[in-house]
């Protein structure tokens, strides 16, 4: 045998050793025979960017897979649904079987299930929603939503299925305020003092309490949730088993779910959602989600100092063609601030349209005219120039400072596009070290318009880094916080965001949906704004 | 030798606190902080401060870097801000998992060079030779990233051969023994290839010089003329000395070792210090960052230590 067939042979006698190491590609889910429709079975894998780091509402920071995985496993009160098109959100039972007000308003009395069990078996009573009350108001806990309960004076247990709220003043949220947080196991998550809350690890015998319970967790690789047998609410889950896979990079994520590998992809990028749409084993989930784009203009600054000039730039950027590029149909335009699906909208705000003659005058008017054989705008010999920061790794946002660019350029306003890491950007924004920003808030489902427009103080105007004010604006937006009557509430929020779109303290660029990438065979999902896994006991696996 | 070993030892711990301090400082100066993070308009921006004070964010920095240094000389490490774990901890999860991936991969890259290396050697500036200078550079100069999805695309959703990400397929978590080990193996094979590939160009082109050198030198020479026949002459007497520059090249490597490839961790969703430490420097979680350079610092002065040693070992005309 000489060398070269040598190595042939050996080649091939590899390949047995290589074929063992193959895995052989498994169905996610156990293929049942017919009838489908719901039953329990089968499991659903969820790609996540990031592992959880605490399976204790009250450690953490509100990431939102961590968010939406403890609420799979520990109870709240009642359930926010999505009617908020309509009116403030209302609310289903869930631990709370009924509730009631007072008549003067202050106390909120809320009746417990009384079949609700923890994981390990103990009955779930007032005792646990004290507890939870307790530890949301310590402040050697540290939770971030501490002040969603600055007005609830005390909680009192009636009997161990009654539990009483005491508000300290009358508003229109009390309900969500005292709903906001998962209860948690007195006789488990009590035996650890709460000044160790803040770094202890819960995950050892950890007890739960909703309609899933840990089952594993490999850090930074796979968390997996199971049916919990115990469970009491309606409907019980039908799937065996949701399991969250943690893959950093959306290619992998995608990658993986038109090979089958994963079965639902929660954030698909709008570039992608043809490929999903083109695949017949997936379906493409798409709702109006909570976050909206926009440019900050830096109002402290003497360039964006002048209401018309805001007005100029934002007519002069061809917003729909920067939505429609960029979105690819899966966004809308913004125009103001309070979300186009909440009940507060305003639906009589003007749409300011691209229009870069009359942004042309309005600079003129502000006396910035084009000078020069560039057309660059000048006023007082200075040009019209500044850096737009957007966040470094974005592409997104990178792709539209360039359009911001382009449009303004045509007017003789030099745009620089500078990319900032995320940490340093926030530094910037809340040190008012920037010019102009292009960011996006994802609002709650509360309307309140006060830390993000009112004017910069103690108490209000926390996460306004524009340094923006209007003293009419506030007292609308303190109005309207304390007006408990929704139409009423509703007329003074409507004059507010008039206000706010007519001084154009930032550019509103869009408004987008979320897309959610899903298996065809995962049948019954509700998936809305709410959360992904708003009807999560209702989903099932249909093999066919 | 000892003498030198305990000089070198002192030099490294001196070395390791300089490069936390510094590290220290970059990260408490570089604008923003953890609690930065938390901006989001449904975190109330009250919980911020609170979280800059739990985090001990609002005392002056030297005295931040005074408790710090206190606890870090005993050992203690402090407690990730966002693992809420002790640093220890989370570095004990991750390192492992880093490390069974980068020497496999160093490994790899070694043996395929060195392979490479001696086949490109037998007929130096032949059609062989030439054709794998050409695949070795070529291989050097893709983009791990660009290899690691060719890899994927290729191996795991054309053919199914091996899986495209994690440690362990679902079931393998929970197995034991023989079958975790097989699963483990398989989850193994493309993130070692990636690393593998774009790595063994630069042995290959080192070793491959080194060997023409040491080719023509008169022991070798004298090695043939005793009736050493050319591949013993080669493999036997020239690699040997050929393979001292690699001794500093891998030792230079030991870093990378601990500290992991970014990149082949995110695409292959491999559980490493590459991935955590990229964590906590967006996070600006300075214990976990700091656990993390002592970690990859100490590795940079063993990996020095180890190659010197190796050197004085390999070449007895070294003494130390």
């Amino acid at each position: 045998m000489n060398a070269r067939v040598r190595r042939l042979v050996a080649l091939v006698a590899m390949l047995p050793l290589l074929a063992a190491l193959g895995c052989r590609r498994e169905p996610a889910a156990r293929p049942a025979p017919p009838p489908a429709g719901p039953r329990q079975r089968g499991q659903v894998i969820v790609a996540t960017f990031a592992d959880v780091t605490t399976f204790n509402d009250y450690q953490s920071a509100g990431e939102v897979t961590e968010s939406e995985i403890i609420d799979l496993l520990y109870p709240t009160l009642m359930v926010e649904q999505p009617d908020y098109r309509l009116h403030p959100p209302s609310f289903a039972p869930r631990l709370a079987t009924s509730w009631e007000f007072s008549p003067d308003g202050r106390t909120l009395t809320f009746h417990l299930r009384p079949d609700a069990r923890w994981s390990d078996g103990v009955p779930i009573t007032a005792d646990d929603v004290l507890f939870t009350f307790t530890a949301q108001k310590d402040p050697r806990v540290g939770w971030t939503d501490m002040e969603l309960k600055d007005f609830i004076k005390d909680v009192q247990i009636v009997d161990p299925l009654t539990v009483r709220f005491v508000f300290s003043r009358v508003y229109p949220y009390q309900l969500m305020d005292a709903n906001d947080g998962h209860i948690v196991p007195a006789h488990a998550f009590g035996k650890i003092p709460f000044e160790r809350w803040r770094t202890a690890d819960f995950e050892p015998s950890l007890v739960t309490g909703g309609p899933f319970r840990l089952a594993g967790h490999t850090p930074q690789q796979t968390i997996i949730l199971e049916r919990d047998p115990r469970y009491w609410g309606t409907p019980r889950p039908y799937l065996n088993r949701l399991v969250f896979r943690v893959l950093p990079e959306i290619g992998s994520q995608l990658g993986q779910l038109l090979a089958g590998e994963v079965q639902l992809v929660p954030v698909v990028p709008p570039a992608e959602a043809a490929r999903i749409q083109g695949s017949p084993d997936l379906r493409l989930v798409e709702f109006p989600s909570r976050t909206y784009g926009l440019v900050f203009w830096n109002n402290r600054n003497k360039l964006f100092a002048d209401r018309p000039v805001r007005r100029a730039l934002s007519l002069a950027i061809n917003r729909k063609a920067l939505v429609d590029t960029l979105f690819q149909g899966h966004a809308r335009l913004s125009n103001g601030p309070v979300l186009s699906s909440m009940w507060a909208y305003n639906d009589t705000l003007p749409q300011l349209p691209y229009d870069p003659k009359l942004a042309r005058e309005l600079f003129a008017q502000a006396g910035w005219r084009p000078a020069g054989s560039d057309g660059a705008l000048r006023r007082g010999g200075k040009g019209f120039a500044f850096d737009l920061l957007y966040p470094a790794g974005n592409t997104m946002r990178q792709q539209m400072a360039l359009l911001i660019q382009a449009d303004l350029a045509r007017l003789g306003v030099r745009v620089r596009p500078v990319q900032v890491e995320f940490t340093s950007l926030i530094a910037r924004l809340e040190s008012g070290d920037y010019e102009a920003v292009i960011w996006a808030w994802t609002e709650a489902t509360k309307v309140d318009l006060t830390a993000l427009w009112g004017t910069p103080g103690e108490t209000e105007g926390t996460d306004n880094y524009l340094g923006y004010s209007n003293p009419d604006l506030d007292r609308l937006i303190a109005a309207a916080r304390e007006e408990t009557d929704v139409a009423k509430a509703k007329a003074l929020l409507d004059r507010a965001q008039a206000l706010i779109v007519d001084d154009q303290p930032v550019t509103f660029l869009y408004e987008t949906n979320q897309l959610v990438g899903a298996s065809r065979h995962l049948r019954g999902a509700d998936i809305n704004a709410a959360s992904v896994y708003f009807n999560v006991a209702d989903w099932y696996w249909d093999p066919r | 030798m000892m003498r030198w070993a305990l000089r070198r030892i002192g030099v490294g711990l001196v070395l390791v606190w300089l490069v936390a301090t510094v590290t220290f400082a970059l990260v408490s100066l570089a604008p923003g902080d953890a609690a930065s993070r938390l901006t989001d308009p449904r975190i109330p921006p009250a919980a911020r401060e609170r979280w800059r004070r739990d985090f001990g964010l609002d005392r002056p920095l030297p005295a931040r870097y005074a408790s710090w240094l206190g606890s870090a000389i005993t050992g203690d490490l402090g407690t990730s801000w966002y693992y809420k774990r002790k640093v220890t901890a989370v570095i004990a999860e991750v390192l492992p998992n880093t490390l069974l991936l980068t020497s496999l991969g160093l490994a790899l890259e070694l043996a395929g060079g060195i392979a490479l290396a001696l086949v490109q050697l037998r007929r130096a500036h032949g059609t062989g030779d030439r054709v794998i200078t050409l695949a070795t550079l070529t291989a050097f100069a893709l983009p791990t990233f660009g290899v690691a999805l060719v890899l994927i695309g290729l191996f795991s959703y054309r053919l199914g051969l091996f899986p495209p990400s994690h440690m362990l397929s679902l079931g393998g978590e929970t197995a034991h023994g023989w079958a975790r080990f097989v699963d483990l193996l398989k989850h193994l094979v493309l993130p070692v290839t990636a690393i593998g590939v774009t790595g063994v160009g630069a042995v290959t082109r080192y070793l491959r010089g080194s060997l023409l050198d040491e080719r023509m030198e008169h022991y070798v020479l004298a090695a043939r003329a005793r009736g050493c026949s050319p591949r013993r002459a080669l493999v036997v007497h020239a690699l040997p000395n050929a393979l001292l520059p690699l001794i500093t090249m891998m030792g230079m490597s030991l870093p990378f070792l601990v500290s992991g490839s970014l990149i082949v961790e995110v695409v292959f969703s491999w559980p490493g210090m590459g991935q955590v430490m990229y964590g906590a420097a967006l996070g600006r979680d300075l214990p976990l960052l700091l656990g993390g350079t002592i970690v990859a610092t100490v590795a940079v002065v063993l990996g020095n230590l180890l190659a010197d040693a190796a050197y004085a070992i390999a070449d007895p005309r070294v003494r130390l």
